[in-house]
């Protein structure tokens, strides 16, 4: 099961439909625009089968019978003041309007498209121009603009048409050129240029297909208000000639008979309402189910702590680890036990932490090591619930900070240690430092988040924080803003206020990974002065045992959501005994030793929706047999604060 | 010499510039400051620098999706311009690409089967069964299973989606591949499969790599010849081992020290919170001289040159290591 097409074969099979729900049960959730939706529909069917419905001639006029009140026999909703059947023009005015609307906002969205990609596109010289003409357009007032198109082409409901459809393409354009400008510099398209492919296909086929979602957000958003400013002109006299109905006209003429007949504007004035209402409605719903943040649940508000919910794995037979607790003897500040976190998006359950126990001691650096998706970030969110819930909850286990479960704390409780007793240091710094505020003024609010300090006395602090962190001229520096700091500047101010409240916890998430290797080393020789100097305890996640083997005291390694070996350093890298533990320190090329073979790890670990009954690395193992696959394997001790969870661990001979 | 494939003349790339309105001066960025390199036909140059040292600009630029501000780039003895402006096609059966990015590089909304099609129309002009007989091939040979060419980028790992990037370079039959940081965004137990693949196709279609990356110790492993870049330029080039096993640039041996290698432990770091230079304003001399250990006067006025040919080792320095010692 070594050979690569195994690999693709591997990853071949779990190819079912997406956890996440349709777009059309996402609708259907909001209610708001669910009615929208089906109001929306009541009113377009009835718009197009309106030639087929028994109504009197809309143009029918009847002198004797004007002005009759809605309900008289005959006349469904009245008559007007030339006897005309209010229902039948209603019905046939809607029709005009939608078409109206509609047609508008498809002639905007087509030409205002077609300008925004081409400029987003092109950019420079040819974005200057087409955006400046657009700037020109927006600058008229828009009814000033409309009018005067109407009045070069002369009024009429085309002429109206043509205005409203203008007057809305900068919207268009303004809107698709932003997206555009996002799209044009991604790497696929750089990629279809090196296939071949020129501007115009480029356009076609890579940029519209990713802008079309965002064409059809504005257009749903758009209709109401074309449909409005149709019923406007035509309300002025310059859309829909007499004797032809459409909503606006038929609002304008019921206006001056408002005070005897106020059916003439109600009803019109109400079916605009309903319209543009409905329309609007469904659009918002539109909106959200198409924009991905709306979708991934990014604009969602995350509770504050993760949920936690420890009723169902407390007594449930899971195998739980003989010594969960194998430290270096020191005394530990932060302790874990079987900590378990899953994820439910739509029907599967993804067991991101399945059962991790491990300690740090005092003083103690302690690195997690792993792959992407094995958990080890996850686990270090989980300590302080920082893990967004939903989709996030914390399903087993304890936290224990210097002797307290943090889970069985109050909101307030963990909101005092984060920042305070327990601080992170995160992989990317420009995503987590504030971009409008300066690094000073970032690093007093941190100070001040738990201490009753002046904001003077602060900034001296933090002044002093930045000397600590080794940034020349901090008094200058901590005025700067992050984007005016290097990326290693900018990790070393992510340490400072990590610093700020002299933690006896630092949980750094891959700090180093972004940096170039000479900052990295810095980074690591100013952490690991840090901890001599103030005896801080470090949890350090990485995937990089060169690093580990620079900086950690102890190690453990995590795959599929478990630890799957735990040593000292030494141990560790010396005597691997959990064979993925030997394969990931192998399949790294070596600085100095080119000519070693970097032997690959065949497959792909396993999705942990999905994972094995049996040890997960079993398929990618070639030391595997089927006891390994049969049941789940605890976390054997190797004595010397050794352990590993294999049932064939690799000894000194093959090490 | 004839079995050169790809050869720069002091190639120069600046950012900015020009005029504003009021016929100000527009600020502007030197983002490669006059590279020499040669690649002879089969062999796999690499090439090393930190963020920011001009690698990636370099890399476009030799792709044709960038033009150099002034120098030239020659492929098998013609100029790249030439080639561009006659036909572009001709440049991309040529030369080819490998990015990043593997997922950001395909086409969130597009079949792998359309993406990969699109070399083959545009450059091959294959269609109909042809066309498909080729595409199942190509995926044969990045060890993926046909029916891949039915999903869409995002139902793909990294590793797997990175396998499709260099299929893609394949399609186009070039003879010269520029992986441009091609495993840095994948894990590490998918960089080694990801590597001997490409090593593999290496030996089967006879192809020239151009191999771009931070990372020294991966350079290392698959380099013929290494050129370390830093700040815009070219400071060291040697064959084989030897600047691995004796660095002569400070700035080599800076990062050969700050490279951690699993199992020891204490690295060496520069003192000082060194930075690179100021991109608006470079100093007058060697752009390292302000990092430099063994910087002298001579290193602060002027940039130190170094005659880079094929197999030899140089460095651009007026004091190089060893040489002292």
């Amino acid at each position: 099961m070594s050979n690569p097409a195994a690999t693709a074969k591997m990853a071949a099979k779990p190819r079912k439909s997406s956890a996440r729900p349709s777009a059309f049960k996402l609708l259907a959730r909001n209610h708001l625009a669910l009615l929208g939706a089906v109001i929306l529909a009541g009113v377009i069917i009835v718009a197009l089968i309106t030639p087929w419905l028994p109504l009197t001639d809309p143009d029918a006029t009847d002198p004797a019978n004007r002005l009759l009140r809605p309900l008289t026999d005959g006349h469904f909703l009245g008559t007007d003041h030339l006897g005309r059947d209010l229902l039948s023009r209603l019905l046939w005015g809607t029709r005009v309007s939608l078409a109206v609307g509609i047609s508008a906002s498809l002639f905007a969205a087509v030409f205002g498209s077609a300008i925004g990609i081409i400029s987003g596109y092109f950019g420079g010289r040819t974005d200057n121009v087409l955006m400046r003409g657009i700037d020109m357009v927006m600058a008229f007032p828009y009814i000033l603009l409309a009018l005067a198109i109407v009045a070069a082409l002369g009024p009429g409901l085309m002429n109206a048409l043509y205005a409203i459809a203008v007057v809305n393409i900068p919207f268009f354009a303004r809107n698709i050129r932003g997206v555009t400008v996002g799209i044009a510099h991604r790497e696929f398209v750089d990629a279809a240029r090196l296939s071949g492919k020129g501007h115009i296909r480029i356009l076609l086929s890579e940029i519209l297909p990713n802008v079309m979602p965002v064409i059809v957000i504005t257009m749903s958003t758009t209709v109401g208000w074309m449909i409005l400013e149709t019923a406007g002109l035509s309300f002025l006299g310059l859309g829909a000639q007499p004797p032809q109905a459409d909503l606006g006209s038929m609002l304008g003429e019921g206006r001056k008979l408002i005070t005897t007949a106020l059916h003439l504007s109600a009803i019109p004035g109400g079916m605009i309402f309903l319209l543009v209402m409905s329309i609007n409605l469904l659009g918002d719903g539109i909106r959200d189910v198409l924009d991905p943040r709306l979708k991934s649940g990014a604009l969602a508000r995350p509770a504050p702590v993760t949920r936690i919910d420890r009723s169902k794995t407390m007594t449930n037979g899971n195998v739980t680890d003989a010594n969960p607790n194998i430290n270096s003897g020191r005394d530990p500040i932060l302790s874990v036990e079987d900590l378990r976190t899953e994820f439910v998006l739509g029907d599967d359950v993804y067991k991101a932490v399945g059962g991790v126990s491990f300690s740090v001691g005092r003083n103690e650096c302690v690195g997690l090591v792993g792959e992407s998706g094995s958990g080890k970030s996850v686990t270090a969110l989980s300590l302080l619930g920082l893990v967004a819930s939903p989709p996030g909850t914390i399903v087993g286990g304890r936290v224990m900070l210097e002797g307290r479960d943090v889970f069985d704390m109050r909101e307030s409780e963990i909101r005092a240690i984060r920042g305070g007793r327990a601080a992170y240091v995160f992989q990317d710094p420009l995503s987590t430092l504030h971009p409008l505020f300066s690094v000073g003024d970032q690093l007093v609010e941190a100070i001040r988040a738990h201490n009753r300090v002046s904001y003077k006395d602060a900034w001296a602090k933090a002044v002093s924080l930045l000397r600590m962190v080794r940034i020349p001229n901090p008094e200058q520096r901590a005025d700067s803003y992050p984007h005016q700091l290097s990326g290693g500047m900018r990790q070393r101010v992510g340490i400072a206020m990590a610093l700020a409240n002299e933690p006896e916890l630092i949980i750094a998430d891959e700090p180093t990974t972004a940096l170039d290797v000479t900052v990295q080393a810095q980074i690591l020789k100013l952490m690991n002065n840090l901890r001599t100097e103030h005896g801080t305890s470090v949890l350090f996640i990485t995937h990089d045992f060169g690093v580990v083997s620079e900086i950690c005291d102890r190690v453990a390694v995590m795959y599929a959501g478990q630890i799957v070996e735990m040593g000292t350093t030494q141990q560790v890298l010396q005597q691997p005994a959990h064979p993925y533990t030997k394969r990931l320190i192998d399949c790294v090329p070596r600085l100095g030793e080119a000519k070693r073979d970097v032997a690959a790890i065949p497959g792909l670990p396993p999705a942990v929706n999905n994972l094995p009954a049996g040890c997960a690395f079993a398929e990618r193992c070639d030391r595997a047999d089927d006891t390994c696959r049969a049941g789940a394997v605890a976390l054997d001790d190797l004595g010397a604060g050794h352990a590993v969870r294999c049932l064939k661990p690799m000894g000194g001979e093959d090490a | 010499m004839p079995d050169i494939v790809l050869q720069t003349r002091d190639l120069v790339r600046v950012f900015g510039g020009g005029r504003t309105l009021f016929m100000g001066k527009k600020p502007s960025v030197y983002a490669v400051r006059g590279v020499d390199i040669a690649v002879r036909k089969g062999e796999t140059l690499g090439v090393v620098g930190e963020s920011g040292c001009g690698k990636s600009t370099l890399a476009r630029m030799l792709v044709g999706l960038d033009r150099p501000s002034a120098g030239d780039v020659t492929v098998s003895g013609e100029p790249l311009n030439d080639l561009l402006s006659r036909d572009r096609h001709a440049l991309s059966r040529r030369i080819q690409y490998v990015f990043q990015d593997p997922i950001s590089s395909l086409n969130p909304r597009k079949l792998i089967r359309e993406t990969l099609s699109a070399p083959l129309c545009y450059l091959r002009n294959l269609s109909g069964q042809a066309l498909t007989d080729r595409l199942e091939e190509l995926m044969d040979c990045v060890n993926l299973r046909p029916e891949f060419l039915d999903r869409y980028p995002h139902e793909f790992s990294g590793g797997q989606a990175q396998r499709v990037g260099i299929a893609r370079a394949l399609a186009a039959e070039p003879e010269i591949i520029v992986l441009d940081e091609p495993v840095s965004a994948l894990d590490v137990s998918v960089q080694a499969q990801v590597l001997n693949l490409l090593d593999d196709l290496k030996k089967r279609f006879g192809l020239t790599y151009i191999f771009i990356s931070h990372d020294l110790s991966v350079v290392e492993a698959v380099s013929d010849r290494v050129a370390v870049m830093y700040f815009g330029r070219v400071v060291e080039q040697a064959a084989g081992q030897a600047l691995f096993v004796a660095p002569r640039h400070p700035y080599t041996r800076l990062l050969l020290d700050s490279a951690p290698v699993p199992g020891k432990r204490g690295l060496q770091v520069e003192d000082a919170n060194a930075e690179l230079p100021d991109p608006m304003a470079p100093p007058p001399g060697c752009a390292f001289a302000p990092r430099c250990p063994y910087a002298q006067n001579d290193c602060r006025k002027k940039v130190p040159e170094a005659d880079f040919g094929m197999d030899n080792h140089a460095a651009a320095c007026f004091h190089p290591l060893g040489a002292m010692t």
